[in-house]
C-alpha cells in the first residue's frame, strides 16, 4: 500500500483540513484523529505540519480559532470554518473531483473504476 | 504601535507553546491508553510531530504576518472612520467650519490668483519650439538692418537671427481703408521662431532686397476676416502701401495663433535693404529688436561675450557712428527674460506678499484648532487610555484639518478663477504676456501644493499639541491641568504675535505703495488731459507729401473746426504718454560740436497751430506755430522750458538759432511748458516742436486733438468728416488723453491695488485672529476673573487686565512687523515713487491702525470678563 505524504501538497492538505472542519469546530488532536479515521493508513499527515497549515488558513481568513475547553478539561484551541472557508471548500472540492476525473480518464484502463 | 506589536508578539508565542504542548501531551495520553509506557509514548509522539522548534518558529512567522495584515486593514479602516468622524464634528460646529473654511479659502484664492499672473507672465514658456535657445541681442541704439545682419553673421554662437521692426501698412481695395500692423522680418525669421506658413512659403533671402521685397504673408486671422479664408488669395497682388511698395503679392498665410512676441501682427513683410549696403549707408531703418536662435550647445554667456567683443571691433571700424552707448549696451539676454523684463521681480515680490496673507490665514486656523484641541483633551485621554497610540491620535486630529484644507483649498481655487474672470485687474496692468492668463496644470499643482502646505502649517502643530504625552494624567486630573492650558495659551499668543507682525509688514508695504501712487497721481503732467480726445490717422505717404500734405491738413482741420461744441483743435504727430518717440540730434547757437562725439538729441514733434491750446500746454514765451509758417518761409520751432533753460540758462530763448540734425537752421519763436512725455514717473526731457507745414515729407501718423466738454461724442462726426475729405485715409485709433495718461500708471495701479487688497485682507484676518484667541483666553480665564471680582476687584480692573493679556502679544508682533518692514525696505523701494521705504509717518499711521484693530478685537471679548458674574462662573466650575 502506497503512502501519500499529504503535507507535500499544500493545496491537498488544506482541502483535507477544510473538509474535516465542515461539520463543526475541532482542536488539533481531533483533526489529526479525524483525518486518520477518514483516510486510514493510506494517508499519513505529519503531525508537525498540521499546525502551520492551520495557522495559514487562519491568517487567510478561511478558518477562525478560539480557545475553549477539551473533553479532558484542558484549554485547547478550537478551529472552525468561516463563511469564506466554506465557499473555498466547495470550490476546491469541485475542482479536485474534476482533476481526479481528468487524470483517471488518462491513467485508468477503459471500464476500470476508481 | 511598536508597543502593541511587542505585547501581541509575546502573547502569540505563549499561545503557540500552549497549543503545541496540548497536542503532544494529548498524544502521549492516547498512546499510554493503548498500553505504551510513558517514555515510549512520549518518544513516539515527539517522532510523529517532527521538529518542534521549527514548527514553533513557522507558527510565530505566520502569526506576525497575520498581525501585520490586520494592522493594515485597521489603518485603512481607521482613516475612513477618522474622516467620517471629522465631517460629523465639523457639521456639529458650523460656526467654526464657516470661519475656518472662509479664512482658508480667502488665503488660497489670493495666492492662486497671484500665482496665475506669475505663471502667465514669468513661468509659461514662450510658444515656440525649443524656446530656451531664443535670445534677444543688443545694442539697441543705432541698430539698423545691415548692422543686425553683420552682428548675426559674425557671432559663432548664433544659428540664425532676424531683425524685427513694426510698421503700419495701409490696405485699400478690400473694403474700407485700414491700417494693418506689419511685422517686418528677415528671411531667418522662420528658422528663429521655428514656424512655417500654413499656406504658401516663407520669404527667401532674395526677397530682402528692395526691388523684390513686394511680397506679404497674411496672418491667419487677417486671412479669415479680410479674405474669407480663400486659399486662392495666394499669388494675388493686393494694394498694401508703405514700407517701399504700393502693392504686394500674397505668398502665403501664417499659422493660426502665431504672433511675434507680444505684438499682434496682421501681416508679415520682409525687411528690405539694397544688397551690399553697409552700416554707414544704412541709417534709415531702425529695428525694434534683433532676435536669434542660438546654435545647439551655445550659452547665453558665451553669446554675450561674443557680442561685446564684436561691439568693440565695430566701434573701431565705424568711428564716430557706432556710439559708446551702443558698445555699453551690447549684450545677449534670454528671450523670455527680455520679454518679462523687471515685471518678474515685481510679481515674485507680490507673490511673497500674498504668501504672508496665507500664513496669517493659517495662523487663524491653527489658533482655532488649538482652542478646540484643548477642549478635546478629555476625550483624547479616554482614547489613549484605551490603547490608541499617539500617531493614531495625530492622524485622527489631522483628518478633520484635512477636510477643512481640501474644502477650503477647493473653494479658494474656484474663488480665484471667479476673481480673475470678474476683476480682470491683470489685463489692465500693463504687464507683458497677461493675455495668456489662464488656470493651467501648473496653477492646479500650485493650488494643491499650497493647500497641502497649509494643512501642515495649521494642522500639525495643534494635533501634536493636543495629543502630547501626559494624556492619562490629564484624565486623572479631570482634563484641567493648568500647566497644560498655560502652554497652549502661550502658543496662542505666539501665533497671534506672528500674525500681527506679518499684517504690519504687509500694511506698511501697502501704505507706502498707496502713498507713492497718490504722489504720482498728483504730479502735474504738464497738459490738461480732461475733455480731450485724439483721433489717429495715417495719410499714405505716396499720395500726401509736399504741397498736397499741407492742403490736406488745412482742409481737414477747417472742416473739423465746424464741429458743434468744439473748444479747440490741433494736431501732433506723436501723442504724449504713448511711449512712441522721435528724437533728433541738434546743434544749438553758441555750441561748438565735438568732432569725436555724436551730437546730443532732443525729442522732436510736429504740430499744427492750435495744438498747445487744445491740451492747455502753456505758452511761456514767444508765439505758437502759425498758419504762415510754411515751406519756403523761415524755418521756426518751439522748445520746452527745460530745454530752453538747459541751452540758454537765465537768458531769453526766443530769437535764438537751433540746427536740427546739426545742419538745418531753425529760429526759436516760442517756449512752451514742460510735459512728462512718456509717463509721470519719468523725468521731463528736452523737446522741439516744429510746424507740420514745414516738414511735409509725409508718411507719419497724425493725432487730431479735439477739446470739447463732451469730446468723445464728437468722434463719430469727426470720423465722418475724415472719410469725406479722403476715404483712403484710415483712422487707426481713437483714445481719450485721460486714458492714455491712465495707461502709463497701469502697472503702478496694479501693484497698488494688489498690495492694498492683500494689506486689507491681512488686517481683517489678523483682527479675526486676535479676536478668536482673546475670546478663547477670556473664556478659559472666566473663573479666575470671577474669583477676583468676588474678592473685590473692580470690573474696570478686570477689563484692563484682560485687555492687557490680549494686547501684549499684539504689541510684540507690531514691533516685530515694523522691524521686518525696515529689513524689507530694499525690496519695497523698487515699488515706490518719491516716497522713502523708511517713512516714519507711514509707520506711525499703520502702527496706530493695527493697534486700533487689535484693541477693538481684544476689547469685545474682554468686556465679557468684566461682566463675569462671580457666582455663576464659580458655580459652573
Amino acid at each position: 500500500m502506497t503512502r501519500i505524504e499529504a503535507s507535500t501538497l499544500y493545496g491537498t492538505l488544506n482541502l483535507l483540513l477544510l473538509r474535516t472542519l465542515e461539520d463543526g469546530a475541532l482542536h488539533g488532536l481531533d483533526i489529526r484523529r479525524r483525518i486518520e479515521t477518514l483516510a486510514g493508513e493510506s494517508l499519513r499527515v505529519e503531525e508537525g505540519a498540521l499546525y502551520p497549515a492551520l495557522h495559514r488558513l487562519e491568517r487567510d481568513g478561511l478558518i477562525a480559532a478560539e480557545w475553549g475547553v477539551s473533553e479532558r478539561k484542558r484549554r485547547a484551541k478550537f478551529y472552525r470554518l468561516t463563511a469564506k472557508g466554506r465557499g473555498r471548500l466547495k470550490r476546491e472540492t469541485a475542482s479536485w473531483k474534476e482533476h481526479v476525473r481528468a487524470v483517471g480518464r488518462v491513467v485508468l484502463d477503459p471500464g476500470e473504476a476508481l | 504601535m511598536i508597543g502593541m506589536r511587542g505585547e501581541g508578539g509575546k502573547r502569540d508565542l505563549r499561545a503557540i507553546d500552549e497549543e503545541v504542548r496540548f497536542h503532544i501531551e494529548g498524544r502521549v495520553e492516547e498512546l499510554m491508553a493503548e498500553g505504551l509506557s510513558r517514555e515510549e509514548a512520549r518518544r513516539r509522539a515527539m517522532d510523529a510531530f517532527g521538529d518542534v522548534d521549527r514548527v514553533r518558529a513557522d507558527l510565530a512567522d505566520i502569526g506576525a504576518e497575520r498581525a501585520r495584515k490586520r494592522r493594515r486593514g485597521e489603518l485603512a479602516h481607521g482613516v475612513v472612520r477618522d474622516f467620517r468622524v471629522g465631517t460629523r464634528r465639523l457639521l456639529r460646529s458650523p460656526g467654526y467650519a464657516l470661519v475656518a473654511l472662509s479664512t482658508l479659502a480667502l488665503g488660497v484664492a489670493a495666492s492662486v490668483a497671484m500665482f496665475t499672473v506669475v505663471n502667465a507672465v514669468v513661468l509659461r514658456p514662450l510658444p515656440y519650439p525649443e524656446p530656451d535657445r531664443l535670445v534677444r541681442l543688443w545694442p539697441s541704439t543705432s541698430m539698423n538692418i545691415s548692422l543686425s545682419r553683420e552682428i548675426a553673421e559674425r557671432m559663432p554662437s548664433v544659428r540664425s537671427a532676424t531683425g524685427i521692426s513694426h510698421w503700419g501698412l495701409t490696405l485699400t481695395g478690400e473694403g474700407s481703408a485700414d491700417v494693418l500692423d506689419a511685422a517686418v522680418v528677415d528671411a531667418g525669421y522662420f528658422e528663429v521662431f521655428g514656424v512655417r506658413p500654413t499656406l504658401g512659403r516663407p520669404f527667401t533671402p532674395e526677397e530682402t532686397v528692395p526691388g523684390r521685397s513686394d511680397v506679404v504673408l497674411l496672418g491667419y486671422d487677417t486671412w479669415r476676416s479680410r479674405f474669407g479664408a480663400d486659399p486662392g488669395v495666394v499669388g494675388r497682388r493686393i494694394q498694401l502701401s508703405e514700407y517701399g511698395h504700393t502693392s504686394r503679392e500674397v505668398i502665403g498665410v501664417m499659422p493660426a495663433g502665431h504672433q511675434t512676441l507680444d505684438q499682434e501682427s496682421d501681416v508679415w513683410v520682409p525687411l528690405a535693404l539694397p544688397a551690399g549696403t553697409g552700416f554707414l549707408a544704412d541709417s534709415t531703418w531702425y529695428l525694434h529688436e534683433l532676435v536669434a536662435r542660438l546654435a545647439p550647445g551655445a550659452t547665453v554667456e558665451r553669446a554675450s561675450s561674443e557680442v561685446r567683443s564684436l561691439a568693440d571691433r565695430l566701434r573701431n571700424e565705424y568711428t564716430g557712428r557706432f556710439e559708446d552707448d551702443a558698445v555699453a549696451s551690447a549684450s545677449v539676454v534670454g528671450l523670455l527674460d527680455s520679454v518679462v523684463g523687471d515685471s518678474g521681480r515685481m510679481l515674485w515680490t507680490l507673490l511673497a506678499a500674498v504668501g504672508l496673507v496665507l500664513l496669517i490665514a493659517c495662523g487663524n486656523l491653527a489658533n482655532l484648532l488649538l482652542a478646540r484641541g484643548s477642549g478635546r483633551r478629555r476625550e483624547l485621554a479616554v482614547q489613549a487610555a484605551m490603547g490608541a497610540s499617539r500617531s493614531r491620535l495625530v492622524v485622527q486630529q489631522l483628518a478633520e484639518s484635512a477636510i477643512v484644507a481640501v474644502l477650503g483649498g477647493g473653494m479658494g481655487l474656484l474663488l480665484a478663477i471667479a476673481l480673475l474672470d470678474v476683476v480682470r485687474v491683470a489685463e489692465a496692468s500693463g504687464l507683458p504676456r497677461v493675455a495668456g492668463l489662464a488656470v493651467d496644470g501648473r496653477v492646479l499643482v500650485f493650488a494643491l501644493g499650497i493647500t497641502a502646505c497649509s494643512l501642515l502649517a495649521f494642522g500639525l502643530l495643534p494635533a501634536l499639541r493636543a495629543t502630547r504625552p501626559g494624556l492619562r494624567d490629564d484624565l486623572a486630573s479631570g482634563g484641567r491641568g493648568t500647566g497644560v492650558a498655560r502652554g497652549a495659551h502661550r502658543l496662542n499668543r505666539v501665533l497671534v504675535g506672528g500674525q500681527i507682525a506679518m499684517a504690519t509688514t504687509l500694511s506698511i508695504a501697502a501704505a507706502l505703495v498707496l502713498s507713492s501712487f497718490a504722489r504720482l497721481s498728483s504730479v502735474d503732467p504738464g497738459i490738461d488731459t480732461s475733455d480731450v480726445v485724439a483721433i489717429e490717422i495715417l495719410p499714405p505717404a505716396d499720395r500726401y507729401s509736399g504741397e498736397g500734405y499741407v492742403t490736406y491738413y488745412r482742409n481737414l482741420l477747417e472742416r473739423l473746426r465746424a464741429l458743434p461744441g468744439l473748444t479747440s483743435l490741433g494736431g501732433i504727430h506723436i501723442l504724449p504718454f504713448t511711449l512712441r518717440n522721435w528724437s533728433f540730434p541738434y546743434l544749438a547757437e553758441g555750441q561748438t560740436p565735438n568732432a569725436d562725439e555724436p551730437l546730443p538729441s532732443a525729442n522732436f514733434r510736429m504740430v499744427t497751430p492750435g495744438y498747445f491750446a487744445a491740451v492747455d500746454q502753456p505758452l511761456v514765451a514767444g508765439r505758437d506755430v502759425a498758419d504762415t509758417d510754411l515751406e519756403g518761409s523761415p524755418r521756426v520751432l518751439l522748445v520746452n522750458r527745460s530745454f530752453a533753460e538747459m541751452l540758454w540758462p537765465g537768458q531769453d530763448a526766443v530769437g535764438r538759432e537751433l540746427r536740427v540734425y546739426g545742419s538745418l537752421p531753425h529760429r526759436v519763436v516760442g517756449v512752451v511748458g514742460d510735459v512728462h512725455q512718456f509717463a509721470l514717473d519719468r523725468p521731463v526731457e528736452p523737446e522741439m516742436y516744429v510746424p507740420l507745414a514745414q516738414w511735409t515729407r509725409g508718411g507719419s501718423y497724425m493725432h487730431l486733438v479735439l477739446e470739447a466738454p463732451r469730446a468723445p461724442e464728437l468722434v463719430p462726426a469727426a470720423r465722418h468728416i475724415i472719410e469725406q475729405v479722403d476715404p483712403n485715409v484710415p483712422v487707426t485709433g481713437v483714445r481719450s488723453l485721460d486714458d492714455a495718461l491712465g495707461e502709463t500708471l497701469a502697472r503702478r495701479r496694479f501693484i497698488m491695488l494688489v498690495l492694498v487688497t492683500f494689506g486689507g485682507l491681512a488686517l481683517v484676518l489678523g483682527g479675526i485672529g486676535v479676536y478668536g484667541v482673546m475670546s478663547h483666553l477670556v473664556g478659559a480665564r472666566l473663573p479666575d476673573f470671577g474669583l477676583r471680582m468676588a474678592l473685590g476687584a473692580s470690573p474696570g480692573g478686570v477689563l484692563r487686565e484682560a485687555l492687557r493679556s490680549g494686547l501684549a502679544p499684539a504689541v510684540a508682533g507690531l514691533v516685530a512687523g515694523l522691524l521686518a518692514a525696515l529689513a524689507a525696505a530694499r525690496v519695497i523701494t523698487s515699488l515706490l515713487y518719491d516716497v522713502r521705504a523708511v517713512d516714519l509717518a507711514t509707520c506711525a499711521t499703520v502702527a496706530a491702525l493695527l493697534l486700533g484693530v487689535a484693541t477693538l478685537a481684544s476689547w469685545l471679548p474682554a468686556r465679557r470678563a468684566a461682566r463675569a458674574d462671580p457666582l455663576t462662573v464659580l458655580r459652573a466650575d
